[in-house]
């Protein structure tokens, strides 16, 4: 109580230009978080893409004009027949493709998928728990893999019951065995993007998720549900390791006819460009703004030690030891920096807090306690920078000395 | 009790060594009031920072009470000079900024002994004692030079030191506050044995001292 009363009373002197140091370090750490958040999300999305089976692979994307006509059983024709031919492709080992529908569990929303067999090759990367549908035993119920916030305390080998709506629109209890869950930050796959410059961070949607396998038995299971669609105008076309280019050539050719495509180098390349061309110049500001408040802790906290340094030469007159001296000096140099990460840190814990309980969606970043450590190493070499020059300063300047220039003032 | 047997101490001016206190022995008992005389650069402020531990010395012997200071840590000798000895310094050595109170009771900041609430208490009590109780919640540098001097007494005495270590205690005052400060300090020597050690370099301050040493080229000539 003695010592925080005694550091509150000199810190006092500095109250205002800490308070401006603790704005201007804790927007330019917030701001920092954000892009980590987001380069941790591009490069995630990167790691999740970027697997064997699709590295022989096109992303197609379908012509949106095409399926421009008012009959929805017309549109899925069109969109299965298009997905089909591209199947019986010489050389198109399978198309990754999911179908999709809205389920309900605990009172929310949810997405439920049934994934193919490519589909469950190429994005078998994303779970942090269980096992994927071949490895699993079956049973009468329906295997799934999930993920999101809402099934955060769903351990794998559990049965849960989700609603459904069957095929008279009345609300159906169904229930499904867990096998296998999508960790943190929960981005599960989507192919909602057409563009002609698609990159990995294209491919995640943040949702809570719950994937069933493509077998007979859950086809069998899951066929009372009208609600699952086909439909799909973007996908993965994987070919088999056999395909010349002459027949990629042949499937491009018909790609284009009623499409779009991205070799997937082409998107790997793209997601690069997305980091040096977008990132990069996003991370300028607060590197700029953590350069400056770095610098400006450090031309204050030396400012600062040496107009205290008559106040320590007194605390030295009174009994105060040296090494006492200098902790507190230290304190009062590192608090600016200390309660700025606290701050931060309070930050990223409050997302993720929110992000566990399902409140908040932070699409396009990820955010977890990586960030609070990177935060502590800030902290820490923010210190040891900002104390290198007021410790030589003090170090310099013994109490005596002071006394004798005071004197001799 | 002080007692200094062969002390030498060395100054390093550029390349060469400046022998700034030579075999110097002296013996100050409990309770004894002591004024040390010189010129300008004679050593009696380099003898003062000895034996108020501010400074080391390079051979002989310094004990206060017995107890050998040399080759003491840091932290000891801090605790020492803060339980056995109080200064009063010709700048008074005051954080300017900061009120009465707070700088009187500095020194208890440093020793664990004492809660907040004694150490209010023993604040007020020792500016009583220097007559200045009324000016407790003012900042110091809002004092005259006298009640500042006040302040730095009633800090110097707030631990019940030994001794008290006064250099020049009325350098920067006028003349009828330096004999009030001097009487006070007299009073504090008499009444509560504390010793008491001037470095001055004016005799009638020195008058105020039983005892008088004259240090010339840093050697104690008297």
């Amino acid at each position: 109580m003695k010592k925080l009363n005694l550091f509150i009373m000199s810190f006092s002197q500095n109250i205002i230009s800490s308070i401006i140091m603790l704005i201007i370090l804790s927007f330019a750490l917030i701001s920092m978080q954000d892009v980590i958040g987001q380069y941790r999300y591009i490069t995630y999305s990167r790691y999740i893409i970027e697997n064997q089976y699709l590295q022989n692979s096109d992303y197609f994307m379908i012509n949106p004009e095409i399926m421009m006509v008012p009959d929805p059983n017309e549109q899925l024709k069109q969109s299965n027949s298009i997905k089909e031919k591209i199947s019986k492709f010489d050389g198109v080992e399978g198309v990754a493709v999911a179908q999709h529908s809205k389920a309900s569990y605990r009172s929310t929303t949810i997405n439920t998928e049934i994934y193919n067999d490519s589909m469950q090759k190429a994005f078998s990367k994303e779970l942090s728990e269980g096992v994927w549908f071949e490895q699993a035993d079956k049973s009468d119920i329906p295997n799934v893999v999930i993920g999101g916030a809402v099934f955060n305390d769903i351990p794998i080998g559990s049965d849960i019951e989700i609603e459904m709506l069957d095929k008279n629109e009345n609300l159906v209890q169904q229930k499904v065995h867990v096998i296998g869950k999508i960790g943190y930050p929960w981005y599960a796959v989507s192919y909602s993007t057409i563009s002609n410059d698609v990159s990995t961070k294209d491919f995640l949607i943040q949702v809570n998720t719950i994937i069933f396998d493509d077998d007979k038995q859950t086809s069998e299971i899951l066929s009372k549900y009208d609600s699952f669609q086909s439909l799909s105008f973007s996908y993965f076309v994987i070919y088999n390791k056999e395909c010349t280019d002459e027949q990629k050539e042949a499937v491009r050719d018909y790609y284009n006819s009623v499409g779009t495509y991205e070799t997937y180098d082409q998107i790997l390349e793209n997601t690069n460009d997305y980091i040096r061309d977008n990132l990069m110049k996003k991370i300028v500001t607060p590197i700029f703004l953590l350069i400056i408040a770095t610098l400006t802790l450090i031309s204050i906290a030396t400012l600062n030690t040496y107009k205290k340094l008559k106040d320590h030469s007194i605390y030295y007159l009174c009994g105060c030891s040296r090494k006492k001296s200098f902790a507190y000096l230290f304190v009062e140099i590192s608090i600016v920096a200390i309660l700025a990460t606290i701050i931060n840190i309070i930050y990223v814990s409050v997302i993720m807090s929110r992000l566990s309980a399902g409140t908040m969606s932070y699409a396009g970043s990820i955010i977890d306690y990586k960030n609070i450590i990177y935060s502590m190493i800030y902290c820490i070499v923010t210190i040891v920078i900002t104390v290198i020059l007021p410790f030589i300063v003090y170090k310099k300047n013994t109490p005596l000395e002071v006394y004798r220039r005071n004197h001799n003032d | 009790m002080i007692e200094i047997s062969k002390l030498n101490k060395y100054y390093k001016v550029g390349k060469s060594k400046m022998h700034a206190l030579k075999d110097i022995d002296l013996t100050i008992k409990d309770g004894e009031s002591l004024a040390i005389q010189g010129k300008s650069g004679a050593g009696k402020s380099t003898l003062m920072h000895i034996m108020g531990l501010l400074d080391s010395y390079d051979s002989g012997s310094l004990k206060i009470d017995g107890q050998e200071i040399k080759g003491l840590r840091d932290g000891k000798l801090a605790a020492i000079r803060n339980q056995k000895i109080g200064f009063v310094m010709q700048d008074f050595s005051l954080l300017d900024h900061k009120n009465v109170i707070m700088n009187v009771m500095l020194p208890l900041y440093f020793n664990h002994k004492y809660s907040f609430n004694k150490m209010n208490k023993l604040a007020l009590e020792a500016l009583e004692r220097v007559g200045i109780k009324e000016q407790a919640n003012k900042k110091a540098n809002q004092l005259s030079g006298g009640q500042r001097q006040r302040v730095a007494i009633a800090r110097a005495i707030i631990s019940e030191p030994e001794i008290i270590l006064a250099d020049e205690p009325t350098g920067a005052l006028d003349s009828e506050t330096s004999v009030e400060i001097m009487n006070l300090l007299k009073e504090l020597n008499e009444k509560n044995g504390i010793t008491l050690i001037v470095i001055t370099h004016d005799d009638s301050v020195a008058d105020y001292c039983k005892r008088k040493i004259i240090i010339k080229d840093g050697c104690i000539v008297e």
